[in-house]
């Protein structure tokens, strides 16, 4: 259970891992190192690592018991400072020094992650994004633009849940077409009714499911999708100078909105082979999933929270395609004014219509 | 602030609805008889009164009502096609009438030896009356338009009194009905909720995934049974509404018609 810091073997100076360049950069002396130079490093620390036990859980005596059960407290390698932590921090940085540090224990084990997709985005690219995510926004408060103080920018490696599984279907549709004639009295509709039937098999590779509470699950669901041919075999270095939480919803929990989710897809998927007809609806949906394999990976997300009104915007962007969502307060005044406004306008030409008509 | 701007926006759709409304008005209606009453129907008074009804009615309504009463279809100062309908028409055609209007003519002997009534309507009226508001005037009038067995000695004054007042109310457009503005403003108001709920969606980006379409193997996806079987069909009809309109031997475009009376 030890703290993880990179040090630069020129300088000696705490190294973290740079986006831009995809390698570890040492901001002291400019000097760059490939993430795999640092994998047999990185080994031996892991060994070390068991006989330096820097967290004592003796400090949670001054701490509410519910407290106690949920922080966790460190001790900075470099400068000796206390690094007081959620339990499920796996990689932050020191409050007083600002080294980063990741928690080697919390990814070792059952806790280590299969992947990690490295940030690919840095944090002037969040910040940029922010300010596009909030042009050409007709509705939101003009003070909202003006006075956006952001609270704070952390690239954060989220603990994704990744589902693979086939899955066979059995469906059937109710659909409908329709056929209209005339003659000089009656228009006539003719209204034929089928029963469909699909059978088939289908896959599906990746399928993320957020596995941390500390973000939300909708903000992580519209962040998607992440594309996983970017995902490389996890190695603790990517997650120096960054933060980091291990996983707090287990897989077999998380695995029933991953079925819903592949349970959709088939459904929609062969509805659309169901083709030439007005209307289908499903009637009776058979999906049936079996090979499901299980992996853990850490994907890259840049969260933005930002204060107005006193209520909490929280944006993420995903850290790898550039993808910000966040949703953003209404001018009400604003909105009213321009509904009144086309109202006014709706209706002149709506009533120019009838004058025209009549 | 706020509620000046409201006020402004309110005033604009007034001024707006003002101008769309008086735009309209230039009246463009004849000066030739209203009433041609050929049968001698009304006395001379009851004449002048029916004239200056109509006259009022078709300024009112930006068209020309026209009362034709006549024996048969034996002396026309016109070619026709010896159909009743083509009398109708193709009299407000060669008479000098304004391009939307109504004929109502009353013919005591008809080409079928029939007393009948018609309706012939043209431009702008052939949407204004239609099959059945011209229908309602007629169930209107068949109860106090003196009896055929009495020829041309009752009292018709009346009847076509009533028909020029349903006329009147019957031809007014929709726009000048009293519920045409709040009906504007309804479907006004609809289109501005609709287009500002669509630019308010725009500030929510943050929703649950529906699926899992971006995770599908490529190439996996595999059809193995596809079977689409014909249940059975339904038939329903609605009857057509008859707007058809016809070319009088004048040459105008009409639509309306009648019954025997």
């Amino acid at each position: 259970m030890a703290l993880q810091e990179y040090k630069c073997p020129c300088c000696g100076g705490a190294i973290a891992f740079d986006s831009t360049l995809q390698k570890m950069k040492c901001p002291y002396c400019d000097t760059e190192f490939e993430v795999e130079a640092l994998r047999g490093y990185d080994d031996d620390l892991k060994q070390e690592g068991s006989d330096k036990l820097d967290w004592n859980t003796d400090a949670g005596a001054q701490w509410s018991e519910n407290e106690a059960s949920t922080l966790r407290t460190y001790v900075c390698k470099s400068c000796g400072g206390e690094i007081i932590c959620d339990e499920d921090t796996a990689a932050t940085s020191c409050p007083y020094c600002d080294n980063p540090v990741v928690m080697m224990h919390q990814l070792k084990g059952n806790l280590k992650p299969d992947y990690v997709i490295p940030f690919k985005l840095d944090k002037k690219a969040a910040i940029e994004g922010l300010k596009k995510h909030l042009s050409g926004k007709f509705l939101l408060p003009k003070v909202f633009k003006d006075e956006n103080h952001l609270d704070e920018v952390k690239g954060v490696y989220v603990p994704f849940w990744l589902f693979d599984s086939d899955a066979d279907a059995d469906l059937r549709y109710r659909a409908t077409r329709t056929r209209m004639w005339s003659d000089s009295n009656y228009d006539y509709t003719e209204t034929s009714y089928y029963s469909i039937y699909r059978a088939g098999a289908i896959a599906y590779d990746h399928v993320p499911v957020d596995g941390s509470t500390h973000v939300a699950d909708d903000l992580m669901e519209s962040v998607e999708p992440f594309d996983f041919s970017g995902a490389v075999d996890f190695q603790t270095a990517y997650l120096a100078g960054y933060l980091a939480d291990k996983y707090d919803v287990d897989a077999e929990t998380s695995v029933t909105r991953a079925n819903e989710r592949i349970k959709e897809s088939t459904i929609d998927a062969f509805a659309d082979t169901v083709q030439g007809y007005a209307t289908v609806t499903p009637e009776a949906t058979n999906v049936r999933l079996h090979d499901g394999k299980t992996k853990y990976a850490l994907y890259p997300v840049w969260l933005l929270n930002t204060t107005y009104k006193d209520e909490k915007y929280t944006f993420a962007m995903n850290g790898q395609t550039g993808k910000f969502v966040g949703n953003l307060p209404t001018d009400w005044g604003k909105f009213w004014r321009f509904t009144a406004l086309v109202t006014a306008i709706g209706a002149a030409v709506a009533y120019g219509v009838m004058w025209l008509l009549s | 602030m706020k509620m000046t701007k409201r006020v402004c926006s309110l005033l604009f759709v007034i001024a707006i609805l003002f101008t769309v409304v008086i735009l309209p008005a230039s009246a463009e209606t004849t000066s030739q008889p209203r009433v041609v009453d050929q049968s001698d129907l009304f006395s001379p008074d009851e004449e002048a009164k029916l004239t200056e009804k109509l006259t009022d009615y078709s300024k009112k309504q930006n068209c020309d009502i026209v009362f034709l009463t006549v024996d048969d279809f034996s002396n026309p100062d016109f070619t026709f096609n010896g159909t009743t309908a083509d009398y109708a028409d193709t009299y407000y055609d060669t008479h000098g009438y304004a391009k939307d209007g109504v004929l109502v003519m009353l013919v005591q002997n008809n080409e079928k030896g029939k007393r009948h009534i018609y309706f012939s309507t043209t431009g702008k009226c052939k949407s204004r009356l239609k099959e059945d508001e011209w229908n309602e005037i007629i169930d209107d009038i068949e109860p106090i338009i003196p009896p055929r067995e009495q020829g041309k000695n009752g009292n018709f004054y009346p009847t076509f009194d009533k028909i020029a007042d349903e006329l009147n109310v019957k031809l007014t457009p929709f726009a000048k009905k009293w519920y045409a503005i709040p009906i504007a403003i309804f479907i006004g108001l609809v289109i501005a909720i609709v287009i500002m709920l669509a630019i308010r969606s725009k500030l929510k980006t943050v929703a649950m995934q529906h699926g899992a379409k971006n995770y599908v193997r490529e190439g996996s996806m595999n059809v193995t049974a596809a079977r689409d079987t014909y249940l059975y069909s339904t038939v329903s009809r609605t009857r057509r509404q008859k707007s058809e309109s016809h070319t009088s031997s004048g040459g105008g475009s009409h639509s309306g018609g009648g019954r025997d009376i």
